[in-house]
């Protein structure tokens, strides 16, 4: 398992500087513009893409069908990808709360909320993702992701027309608790799902 | 898992799968330690599925499937610390390279052992710095032959390893092999279409036809069973029809490949005709040309 993070981590070390540059793009739009929550939310969707990245990587070379050649097993290759993903999105939630501990721009009993409902918001981007990119592969995976993607986009847009009232005080003080635990949930679900997926899969 | 029994290396029974258009039927199969077996056939004839098969990359429909006398249905994750496979066409990530490989594989194979690979690198000359994008397809074989080499492993897997690659190569990736099967606890199992390769090294020739094991043999005893006779077509039609194998028909009359028990001395003698050596070759496209 350590071994398979570690080949991912290699293979994205390529990913690094195109990283950091649109970081501190992002960083100097959020100095610039007094508005940080871009910043932070950019940091965790990129984080919860990178285990995809890896997997486009892995394509490629065909080297699931190698890796099954090696003592790992399928739940293995899986859970992987599962690690990797969630450990960059907590990096990115430490890098996020860091950020605007330093540059003070948010109000500070915002920081933690806002910070852990981009956090729930990347596990869950990858909850939903990554059994697509397991069952169809990236190249098929991603185009089942964008829609995906556009469906709640789709959503809020018809709720707004529909005039549909803003949630309350106490509701929206709750969201990033509620949100976490939808994530988290999410998750454990969509591991077993990717499992039990893999586990058919023939190479 | 108890010790590992290493008399003999592979052992396939009644190996089944089924896909739309073809079927892989009942593959009896058993390779002692020690030996190299090579896996013949057309394209499509189901190598690459055994193959697939015995690494449980493909799910069997039925059959047992035994590596040094461990069931892998059950042990396989614990036996491929021993075993080292090398596919056609599927590589490491092109970002890595060869430094990369190392520093994954200590973290993969409990057996793995990173001065014998690269011991094996400066052999065979691969660079250690080069990301794999920049490797040639010999290149990329020979890395994949270090990395099989270098965990321990007592069985090596290869499915057409020397495919794709110029005769130097292939030969200096034969000569390697023949080494590993000096230590009597060591097996090879190859599948490829380069016949003369396998010739030149292999104690068994398995040949699968169309889903189906025609034979499993020391190479000797097969070289000794079949003959090529070069007579006229009325003959041949006197000769029992198990002992004739196939049959190829020219202006002069017609080349078979025989059984050499099926025709006795004073057969050749009256018909003024000579048996010639029968090549694994011939015995594999005689077999297409079955009557």
């Amino acid at each position: 398992m350590a071994g398979l993070i570690y080949k991912d981590l290699v293979n994205l070390k390529a990913q690094a500087k195109v990283m950091g540059i649109l970081i501190i793009v992002y960083g100097v739009i959020a100095l610039t513009s007094d508005n940080t929550v871009m910043l932070g939310a950019m940091m965790s969707i990129l984080a919860a893409m990178l285990p995809i990245t890896a997997m486009a990587y892995d394509d490629k070379a065909k080297w699931d069908k190698y890796a099954m050649t090696m003592p790992v097993s399928r739940k293995d290759l899986v859970l992987s990808k599962y690690f990797l993903g969630g450990g960059f999105i907590l990096i990115a939630f430490g890098l996020n709360v860091a950020f605007n501990l330093v540059v003070g721009i948010m109000a500070m009993e915002d920081i933690i909320p806002i910070a852990l409902m981009l956090l729930g918001a990347g596990l869950f981007f990858m909850a939903v993702t990554l059994p697509l990119m397991f069952k169809f592969g990236v190249e098929k995976g991603r185009t089942a992701m964008f829609i995906l993607i556009a469906t709640p986009t789709v959503l809020v847009l018809l709720m707004s027309k529909l005039n549909i009232q803003m949630p309350s005080e106490a509701f929206l003080e709750m969201l990033p608790l509620i949100l976490i635990v939808i994530a988290v949930l999410s998750l454990v679900l969509s591991t077993v799902l990717s499992i039990s997926i893999y586990e058919k899969k023939e190479f | 898992m108890e010790s590992m029994n290493y008399d003999v290396a592979l052992e396939i029974k009644g190996l089944s799968k089924n896909y739309d258009g073809f079927k892989l039927e009942s593959i009896d199969l058993t390779l002692p330690g020690g030996c190299i077996m090579g896996l013949v056939g057309e394209n499509g004839a189901g190598k690459t599925t055994t193959i697939k098969a015995i690494l449980d990359l493909i799910h069997k429909d039925a059959g047992e499937i035994k590596i040094f006398n461990h069931d892998t249905s059950v042990h396989l994750k614990d036996l491929k610390e021993n075993i080292g496979v090398v596919l056609d066409e599927s590589f490491f990530p092109e970002a890595l390279n060869a430094t990369g490989v190392d520093g994954i594989m200590k973290n993969v194979y409990k057996t793995w052992n990173s001065k014998e690979y690269h011991e094996w690198g400066a052999k065979f000359d691969l660079p250690l710095k080069k990301t794999f994008k920049d490797y040639s397809r010999g290149m990329k074989m020979k890395h994949a032959i270090a990395v099989a080499l270098s965990h321990d492993s007592k069985l090596l897997i290869l499915d057409e390893a020397t495919s794709g690659l110029d005769p130097m190569v292939r030969d200096e990736i034969l000569d390697v092999f023949l080494e590993f099967i000096q230590d009597p606890t060591h097996s090879i199992f190859i599948s490829s279409h380069i016949i003369s390769d396998l010739e030149k090294i292999c104690d068994y020739i398995a040949f699968i036809h169309k889903g189906k094991l025609v034979f499993s043999e020391p190479k000797d005893e097969l070289l000794d069973k079949y003959g090529i006779i070069k007579c006229s077509d009325d003959f041949i039609d006197t000769l029992p029809k198990d002992k004739v194998i196939g049959v190829r028909k020219n202006n002069f009359g017609v080349e078979a490949l025989v059984m050499r028990d099926g025709i006795s001395k004073a057969m050749l003698q009256e018909e003024k005709m000579t048996m010639d050596k029968a090549t694994i070759e011939d015995i594999m496209l005689y077999y297409h040309k079955r009557r």
